[in-house]
């Protein structure tokens, strides 16, 4: 990881590369402008977070690297090549975990699908879904249903779907603004291990200052309405953290104060518009 | 037990089920219900007994149930009863079965496809409520007296039936669920096999259930004006013979078979739909 070259680094192989992204929902009644101007770039193997209010294109632009919507202009492009569907190497790890999970299918089933999909034979999806559900700690739950499980485990169900499919690229947003507070910390330990143990790059959307400072190697801070990117806030704390001490660390403090500069500079900018 | 936002009931009770998704009935509860419908019928019987016997009903146009019993227990003995009865159960079963996958099959289809959805909800809205017995005219000058008026007139009234709730059920598909499923690039039929058929499936089974005994009427009604064999031509015959005690043994016959026909299609619904919040109460209770 060139941390020196960063966030702009020419040479690095850029995993992610987000040019000039615009996205307007068009509707009967007008015309919302969802995003306005986004450029950003992930290296490989980068765990970068990206924080901004309510309603400031988080989800869109989400779903404009993923593949699932198209960009009204501006381009997306995964490994070089530019994202017009799905990429094959994309996991994305949905807000709402209950609904994302097919309660029809046990969570095994859950997990096993993409990779059936992907026509791998059976010996290989059972040792990565096994490999997968042992990770996120839920190797005795293989057997239940989604909806036996507490909010917090289905979540991990999810992030469990999401690795075993061995993606290059996680995308997550919000994974863990409907979970409470204690399972929120370890969840996010885990997506640490995990970006940590499976060599991925990570873009984790929150709202919460808090959790982008904590978690990432870089804070790529949305400004609201017209969205653009504000700032690019690189993390410089410790590899290995810790919720007790990480986050009463001065730098984490400094870290997070200047976050929140950024996000009410934007506010004002955005109300004098 | 779930925490929200889960998508536990979100949406799922099928359109225009009369009778939903049922409580759960768990050990002395369901006892009881059953103890209390058995003597509803015991009650029932009981007033069906005395009324003929009393000013109030002539005996020779409503026999006690006693007399209609006996004569149902013995047609039971007859060859002649269990061919008719096979002869509605065929009529029945295949026109269900028919309407069944055409029903399926189409709204598969249309209903993933809105611009299709779109064109055709104007006709589906008048076809369906045309009564299938409007058809019967039209039944008889194309197949006669032959099976295929009645299956015409079945298929006709259960497709609607079943058409309906599996578009409601294709609609029910979760957004999130489809973004997840594309977004692991499931292509479009390994979506319907993995999340639109067991979305809708709970919808299918109630418009099974429904079509199943609007099919049933249909059978029997076919039968009973048309004369294609079955419980309704021996219900006609036993008008026209001047055997009231035989019509009722019939009449009951057909109740019987719409009361097995019922309990059969909410078994299949039970064990397919394990997984659903209306049934799987039951199982965790
Ligand atoms: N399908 C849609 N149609 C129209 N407007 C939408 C749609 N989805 C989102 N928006 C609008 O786009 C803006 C950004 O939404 P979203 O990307 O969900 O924000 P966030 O995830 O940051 O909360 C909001 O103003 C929202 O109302
Ligand atoms: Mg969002």
């Amino acid at each position: 990881m060139n941390r020196d070259t960063r966030p702009h680094s020419q040479e690095g192989p850029d995993v992610l590369d987000v040019n000039g992204l615009r996205k307007t929902y068009g509707s009967a009644g007008g015309s919302v402008e969802a995003v306005h101007d986004l450029t950003f770039r992930l290296d490989a193997g980068e765990l970068a977070c990206l924080v901004g209010p309510s309603g400031c294109g988080k989800t869109t632009l989400l779903k404009c690297v993923a593949g699932l919507l198209a960009p009204t202009g501006g381009t997306v492009a995964v490994d070089g090549r530019p994202v017009h569907e799905p990429p094959p190497d994309m996991a994305v790890v949905f807000q709402e975990y209950g609904r994302s999970l097919f309660p029809w299918l046990t969570v095994r089933g859950n997990v096993e699908l993409p990779l059936k999909e992907k026509r791998l034979p059976r010996a290989r999806r059972t040792a990565l879904v096994e490999e997968a559900l042992e990770a996120v700690g839920l190797a005795g739950s293989a057997r239940s249903h989604p909806w036996e499980l507490s909010g917090g485990m289905q979540q991990r169900v999810a992030i469990a779907r999401a690795i075993a499919y061995e993606p290059r690229v996680l995308l997550m947003d919000e994974p863990f603004a409907a979970v409470d507070a204690q399972t929120r910390a370890d969840l996010e330990d885990l997506v640490r291990g995990l970006w940590q143990r499976f060599e991925m790059t990570v873009l984790f959307v929150t709202h919460d200052i808090d959790e982008a400072v904590y978690l990432g190697q870089r804070v790529l801070v949305l400004s609201s309405a017209p969205t653009v990117v504000q700032d690019d806030v690189e993390i410089d704390l410790p590899e290995q953290r810790d919720q007790l001490t990480t986050r009463s660390a001065q730098r984490f403090t400094e870290l997070r104060a200047r976050v929140h500069g950024q996000i009410q500079q934007a506010k004002q900018a955005s109300a004098r518009e | 037990m779930t925490t929200s936002p889960t998508r536990a009931g979100a949406g799922h009770a099928p359109a225009t089920a009369p009778s939903g998704p049922q409580p759960p009935g768990r050990g002395s509860a369901s006892v009881r219900t059953v103890s209390l419908g058995l003597c509803g019928i015991v009650l029932f019987l009981l007033a069906w007994e005395l009324l003929p016997r009393t000013p109030a009903a002539d005996p020779q146009y409503l026999p006690p149930a006693s007399t209609v019993l006996a004569t149902l227990a013995e047609r039971a003995a007859t060859a002649q009863f269990w061919g008719a009865v096979g002869d509605t159960v065929l009529a029945w079963g295949s026109g269900l079965a028919i309407a069944a996958v055409a029903a399926t099959v189409l709204g598969l289809v249309v209903g993933s496809v809105p611009l299709l959805r779109a064109y055709t909800a104007s006709t589906v809205e008048f076809l369906r409520p045309i009564p299938s017995v409007a058809l019967i005219p039209l039944a008889i000058l194309l197949y006669g007296t032959d099976i295929r008026s009645t299956l015409l007139l079945v298929v006709y009234a259960a497709f609607w039936q079943i058409y309906v709730q599996v578009l409601h059920g294709v609609a029910d598909v979760d957004p999130v669920a489809e973004e997840t499923a594309r977004s692991y690039r499931l292509g479009r039929l390994a979506r319907i096999r993995y999340l639109v058929w067991p979305t809708a499936l709970p919808y299918l089974l109630t418009g099974l259930r429904l079509g199943a005994a609007v099919a049933l009427i249909l059978t029997i009604t076919a039968q009973l004006v048309i004369g294609s064999p079955g419980l309704g031509q021996e219900i006609a015959v036993a008008q026209s013979s001047g055997a009231p005690d035989v019509v009722y043994a019939l009449i009951v016959a057909t109740g019987v078979l719409g009361v097995l026909v019922n309990t059969g299609v909410r078994a299949v619904e039970r064990r397919a739909l394990h997984w659903h919040p209306s049934v799987r109460g039951e199982v965790s209770a």
